[in-house]
């Protein structure tokens, strides 16, 4: 938690990154699939973001469309992304490129795949000082060694000359960190950063990030389907279901409080390790829509077990949910005229309730 | 499964194990594989290296480990779909270790595999009748009406529906084309199921969906799972047994509820610390052990323990001899010298 204060009249001046009503749709032979269905997002400087999801939730098309890179047939329709009062949306690709990798850098999920193989890891990062700053060869030398020093790649002179093949995959995900701090991002977009390595090489890299919070002041954006990773990470939660955000609100919000049905449901398919008794797991029913026909209704409603008759005829707008301050839900069950539901039992709030036993 | 070897069986069982039959045992299991190291040199790359342990009937065996660490090498050489360089696979007492294809076959039947990625283990222009099929018309199980209600069984069994027999797998999404595979592998009514990472690749509400389904077909049919992955939540979760695995060694084995709460091993404790716990209280409380560096390669691995480089205890012994596997509780095995001496001493 970076201890901002959360005041209702925050000035408009703390937001970096303020995204309105995002509609990113991928023309496809077979017809437009709405990847990205009116996301509203704000980002606060300093603050960690994240967004979780299944695959297919529109989590990195949304990502993507923020530093302008959504592939072809991918289009954005609608909406604004204002960064630092700019609408990146509506900015040509030329002015788009100055921004990119300078002021909102991004962390790929693959590290084998996102470094050049036939290029020094030196050269590489080099590079990105080059394209944006004006600064001399020796100098950007000795930024980019400070640069791995900073994520932990011991003896950091000799290993600018090595290629990528030459570090395992962790060490290539520190390489990708140092790459993306290069020029002193505003934002960090970091893509499934953990989702390729091993446990105990996630942990290390996971340990780096939180550690880098503290020494650096970008914004970071986590993006991941592992609620895990953004419980440590993270100050705020954004969950996202079939192109939209479903439920957001503070971290402990979204896992102590949690308000809409499939924020549940993820937080029940995971095994409860802490649990004395083996529980059967809760599964979510059914699949997640298929955005070429998106439903007229909520998109959960299809699996959700609380669904009533105005699921399947209106879209639920994000309507205030539970104590916290920013906690909001897109399900009917928050508005004031539906009937309570008690939600079921999950991971946290288990965990929650032993304390209170115990204490 | 005859009759008259199940007390046989039942006396090799090990201490603390009670009287269970043991469905498969592996013994001083090894796996090399020849590599190229370029310039005409060669390699040998110990991917399982004098793994042994047991599997008792109806339970479940759970494998973990990171990439790297032979799991899956084990799993297909169980299946025989490797040949082991060494070691005995007992599977209802006889050794399949060294049978040829031909005398593979009769259990073939016993042991099935379900594949981690849906999308490559199913043939894309096979139907999915045809391909649930597949391991009855091979064994020349079924024929004609009585083929068509097997595979309508098999697919209901599964969750799906006899319509989806004439469909191809493109038309499926992960957790059904799971589904499908699972379909397969029960198609032949083996006694172990092979499960490698059957889950990794499907979305986490999907991955209890496909959980509840195995627990389900287990208690249903008795099966047998040896269950392979790296999430250890969900191992834990489904597995009565756990074995550990790092570099090419089994380093600990116990019940799945002991093993979490009390790993012995330092390999253990530290993969344990590192999962992601999805609660932020629980996870700022939590103390993480960060194992430094990275696994070594096991093409050249270090000549004591295998764990030995990255072992936060580490004494001079580990660096030179290879610690045994020694049962320090009923039913808890570990690989470890530090922690073998603090059991002695006590």
């Amino acid at each position: 938690m970076n201890g901002k204060s959360m005041d209702a009249n925050t000035p408009a001046a703390d937001i970096l990154l303020d995204i309105r009503q995002l509609e990113t749709t991928f023309f496809t032979h077979v017809g437009p699939v709405q990847a990205v269905r009116g996301v509203d997002l704000k980002v606060e400087r300093g603050e960690a973001v994240g967004i979780v999801g299944e695959s297919g939730c529109g989590k990195s098309v949304m990502s993507m469309s923020i530093i302008g890179l959504v592939a072809n047939p991918g289009k954005i329709v609608g909406g604004q992304i204002f960064f630092n009062g700019q609408d990146l949306a509506k900015m040509a690709d030329k002015d788009l490129r100055k921004i990119r990798g300078n002021k909102i850098a991004m962390i790929f999920q693959d590290p084998m795949t996102s470094l050049n193989p036939v290029k020094k890891i030196g050269g590489q990062i080099m590079e990105v000082l080059h394209l944006h700053q004006s600064i001399s060869r020796e100098d950007a030398r000795k930024r980019a060694i400070e640069l791995l020093n900073l994520v932990g790649i011991p003896s950091p002179e000799s290993r600018l000359d090595q290629y990528p093949f030459e570090f395992s995959g962790g060490m290539r995900q520190r390489v990708m960190i140092a790459m993306s701090l290069a020029c002193d991002p505003d934002l960090l977009i970091a893509d499934e950063p953990t989702t390729a390595l091993d446990v105990t090489i996630q942990a290390q890299i996971l340990e780096l990030m939180s550690d880098l919070r503290n020494k650096i002041n970008s914004s970071i954006i986590l993006i991941t389907h592992d609620l895990g990773v953004v419980a440590n990470l993270c100050d705020s939660i954004r969950v996202m279901y079939a192109g939209k955000i479903v439920e957001e609100g503070k971290t402990r919000d979204i896992f102590y409080e949690p308000r809409h049905p499939y924020t549940w449901g993820l937080l029940n398919s995971i095994p409860k390790i802490n649990i004395e008794e083996k529980e059967r797991l809760i599964p979510i029913d059914g699949q997640p829509p298929d955005l070429l026909k998106p439903p007229a209704g909520c998109a959960f409603a299809e699996r959700c077990p609380h669904a009533m008759a105005i699921c399947q005829q209106q879209q639920p707008p994000l309507i205030k949910a539970g104590q916290g301050h920013e906690h909001r839900a897109a399900c009917w069950l928050n508005h004031a005229q539906a009937e309570a539901v008690a939600a079921p039992l999950f991971a946290a709030q288990t965990q929650q309730d032993k304390l209170e036993g115990q204490a | 499964m005859n009759q008259g070897d199940i007390p046989v069986m039942n006396e090799q069982a090990k201490s603390g194990t009670g009287n269970r039959e043991v469905l498969l045992e592996v013994q001083n299991l090894k796996k090399y594989f020849h590599v190229s190291r370029g310039f005409g040199r060669t390699g040998k790359l110990k991917a399982v290296d004098d793994v042994s342990f047991q599997i008792f009937k109806g339970e479940t065996f759970g494998l973990v480990g990171e990439s790297g660490c032979g799991k899956t090498t084990i799993g297909r050489t169980i299946a025989r779909l490797y040949k082991p360089t060494a070691g005995l696979i007992k599977i209802g007492g006889t050794d399949i270790a060294h049978l040829n294809q031909k005398q593979l076959r009769p259990f073939r039947r016993k042991m099935q595999v379900i594949f981690q990625d849906p999308y490559a283990s199913l043939n894309p222009r096979m139907t999915v009748g045809d391909i649930v099929s597949e391991p009855l018309d091979i064994h020349k199980i079924a024929v004609g009406p009585e083929r068509q209600k097997k595979i309508y069984d098999l697919l209901e069994s599964v969750g799906l529906t006899k319509e989806h027999a004439n469909r191809f797998p493109h038309e499926f999404s992960g957790g059904q084309r799971q589904r499908i595979g699972i379909a397969r592998a029960l198609a032949l009514e083996p006694e172990l199921i092979i499960c490698d990472e059957p889950i990794s690749a499907l979305d986490v509400s999907i991955q209890a969906q496909v959980i509840n389904l195995l627990e389900d077909l287990q208690k249903d049919k008795g099966l047998t799972y040896l269950f392979i992955a790296h999430d250890l939540s969900m191992v834990q979760h489904i597995s009565h047994r756990i074995g550990v695995m790092y570099l090419g060694h089994l380093v600990e084995l116990a019940e799945s509820r002991t093993l979490y709460d009390e790993p012995l091993h330092p390999y253990t404790q530290a993969l344990l610390s590192a999962i992601p716990v999805p609660d932020p209280d629980e996870t700022s409380r939590r103390k993480r052990i960060i194992l430094e560096g990275d696994v070594p390669t096991p093409i050249d691995p270090p000549a004591g323990c295998p764990f030995v480089t990255r072992c936060p205890k580490a004494s001079p012994r580990c660096k030179e001899e290879r610690p045994p596997m020694v049962e320090t509780r009923p039913g808890h095995f570990v690989a470890c010298f530090v922690v073998n001496e603090k059991f002695v001493t006590e």
